[in-house]
């Protein structure tokens, strides 16, 4: 990226802001030496953000055997189960499934924010080394928006609608830094700016029903990131806007992760955004992980039946005009299903499906780069 | 035998007083002849949806009229529209909204025989059946109600209503948006299936530029209330001609997943793009 990081008034409480010099910012600096003080919160983060000089950790978020479940009717349904994986620092991973898939819940998992009907049965998760399931409400709050900036998928929904865009994308820095609305707007009033918004002194003045769809979301990114966070929750960032504007989304997500050496987790069912922005991909299924992998090889060379079965159910360039479609038979599993199943969820639907299929859930095959949970998957290309 | 649009305008009247009415839809002109697909694609807000809603009878044109076999539907009386609806049917963007909850599957499927007297109770019944088997439902969901059935499935029950009646012309209004990625191309499927055993007139509405293509003759191009461009399904694979529709073009094409595993891996080539400004809308719409 050309030109510096518009970053003039950084909040005067805090330690400096990076070791590396700012004038020169090199082309997107390695992630170490973007990475913002993790502040307030304990030593286990203090210690880590200091260490301007000490390795880098290993990931920024990492999942451990999560088990989500929901209350319905009396009991309690897992909708999440055995879930494993890490987001490494400066990456994008796309977490890609459909209805029911648990893709949701595990990020609201992560953000501790899942709703009173759900609770985290087993597994840990950890954010930059810090156990989130240990968090009381008060280190939440200094958690949120400071070490992960979270983007949902409805702004409209999202942004309160008595309130102005300004004082909604400065709350983080009010909450962490300590400064007053005043004080905070000019980085708001930059960040907005950076995010691709004209006339930005207007907008910190409007409220959520002026502004489009697009803009909103280019407002809540800026609300996400303002704090400077390390990591960006986005569930379903696009899936409300038009073509046109999803795609000046992602690019702009693009570029705000390469400036601040951002890193994302994007939760999607949309492979067309998962071709543009990520690295890794993880596709979830009634729950389970079925595959991870690079976005590269699981979007050309996909192992698992379910994530083959998602590239060819769409119309790909080649395909013969008016020639039926490879479809999957049938339907995700509603939640009992979900809870109910011993085996591969994905057995009723797969065309690979054999007879232990029904009785275990295949244990992990592949290696650390790419791994898939099938008894008898798709064949190497 | 056909139902033709021609030179419809769209305003709708705006309550504050100061803002001008700018149309939905203008001047636009389409042609709907069985056994062929007219896609029409455009962004929401472009007047897909309120087009098909005045080619349906929902909505009166502000000017312009709809022919059907070449009498204007502005002159029918109750009788003209009795015929017409049973001869156009449509298919509507989120089945969970369009049929009834307390309704059981077997009698929204037979409401419109029974709306026109078709049949007596067990005839009707039978029918049930036979629509469900058409459109790959098992029969065993004619006695379950909507909220007891996937969204998927539900689609498909929307679409053996309107095939109740024997419709010779189906107006599918964004009929995949709300479904699930891998039920989709089932519809797909059985949309083309429908029009090559019965001879159906699709009008297909969506905002994927990709299914569109691959499901229809013709397509249109929509844009502001706008048909700017119209092609042959041939034509547009080679490249359309209006500036907006090679901007969808090229937004389909930069976001579609490379499938199958033949195509080579997705580039990652725009991380480089000045940020783009959106210009549009800065107050309410």
């Amino acid at each position: 990226m050309s030109g510096p990081v518009p970053e003039t008034t950084v909040p005067e409480t805090t330690v400096p802001e990076t070791t590396a010099p700012e004038t020169t910012a090199p082309e997107s600096t390695a992630p170490e030496a973007a990475v913002p003080e993790a502040g307030a919160l304990g030593p286990a983060l203090g210690a880590d953000a200091a260490a301007s000089v000490a390795p880098v950790p290993d990931a920024d978020c990492e999942v451990a055997d999560l088990t989500i479940a929901y209350r319905a009717e009396g009991t309690w349904l897992r909708a999440v189960r055995d879930l494993s994986f890490e987001v490494r620092p400066g990456e994008t991973l796309a977490v890609v499934g459909e209805t029911g898939s648990g893709k949701s819940s595990a990020a609201l998992a992560i953000m501790r924010l899942l709703p009173a009907a759900g609770r985290v049965d087993t597994g840990s998760v950890r954010v930059r080394g810090l156990d989130m399931l240990s968090l009381s409400d008060r280190e939440l709050r200094q958690v949120r928006g400071k070490l992960i900036g979270y983007v949902p998928q409805q702004p409209s929904a999202a942004f309160n609608p008595v309130m102005t865009i300004g004082r909604q994308v400065a709350e983080a820095l009010v909450t962490h830094e300590g400064v007053r609305y005043k004080e905070a707007l000019t980085t708001v009033t930059q960040t907005l700016t950076e995010m691709g918004l004209e006339d930005p002194a207007r907008l910190v003045r409007s409220y959520p029903h002026q502004l489009s769809g697009g803009m909103l979301q280019r407002a809540m990114i800026a609300s996400a990131i303002i704090a400077r966070p390390r990591l960006l929750l986005t569930d379903e960032p696009t899936s409300a806007l038009d073509v046109g504007i999803q795609r000046q989304i992602l690019n702009l997500l693009k570029r705000v992760r390469d400036d601040h050496g951002l890193t994302i987790v994007l939760i999607t069912h949309d492979l067309g955004a998962v071709s543009q922005i990520a690295d890794r991909v993880l596709v979830l299924y009634a729950g389970r992980k079925v595959e991870i992998g690079p976005a590269r090889v699981l979007l050309t060379a996909p192992r698992h039946p379910y994530t083959r079965g998602l590239l060819t159910s769409y119309p790909a360039a080649g395909l013969a005009h008016k020639s039926r479609l490879a479809a999957l038979p049938g339907a995700p599993l509603g939640p009992a299903e979900v809870d109910a199943e011993q085996g591969c969820p994905f057995r009723t639907r797969c065309s690979r499906v054999q007879e232990v299929c029904a009785s275990e859930f295949p244990a992990a095959s592949g290696d650390a780069v790419h791994a898939w949970h099938c008894h008898n998957p798709e064949p190497a290309p | 035998m056909t139902i033709r649009a021609q030179d419809i305008s769209k305003v709708f009247m705006s309550r504050s007083k100061s803002a001008t009415s700018t149309p939905a839809v203008r001047d636009a002109t389409l042609e709907i002849t069985p056994g062929q697909t007219l896609g029409l694609v455009g962004q929401s807000g472009s007047g897909k949806s309120t087009l098909a809603r005045i080619i349906l009878g929902l909505l009166r044109p502000t000017s312009g009229q709809v022919l059907f076999n070449d009498q204007p539907t502005s002159q029918f009386r109750a009788a003209d529209w009795g015929r017409f609806r049973r001869e156009v049917q449509a298919v509507f963007q989120d089945p969970r909204q369009a049929l009834n909850w307390r309704q059981e599957i077997g009698s929204i499927v037979t409401e419109p025989l029974r709306n026109y007297r078709i049949g007596d109770r067990a005839q009707r019944r039978a029918r049930a059946a036979e629509l469900l088997e058409q459109v790959s439902v098992s029969p065993k969901l004619l006695t379950r109600r909507p909220p007891e059935v996937s969204g998927g499935q539900l689609q498909r029950i929307a679409i053996a209503r309107a095939l109740a009646l024997e419709p010779r012309y189906l107006i599918c209004d964004e009929p995949l948006s709300a479904l699930d990625v891998s039920v989709q191309a089932g519809i797909v499927n059985l949309l083309l299936d429908l029009q090559q055993r019965q001879g159906l007139a699709l009008l297909f509405i969506s905002h994927d530029l990709g299914v569109v293509r691959h499901l229809s003759d013709q397509v249109l191009v929509m844009r502001r209330g706008e048909i700017v461009e119209s092609a042959s399904a041939a034509e547009f694979y080679q490249g359309p001609s209006h500036p907006y529709s090679r901007e969808l073009v090229g937004l389909a094409a930069a976001t579609a997943p490379a499938a199958g595993g033949s195509r080579p891996g997705p580039t990652a080539d725009t991380t480089d793009q000045p940020p783009e400004t959106e210009t549009t809308a800065t107050t309410a719409t």
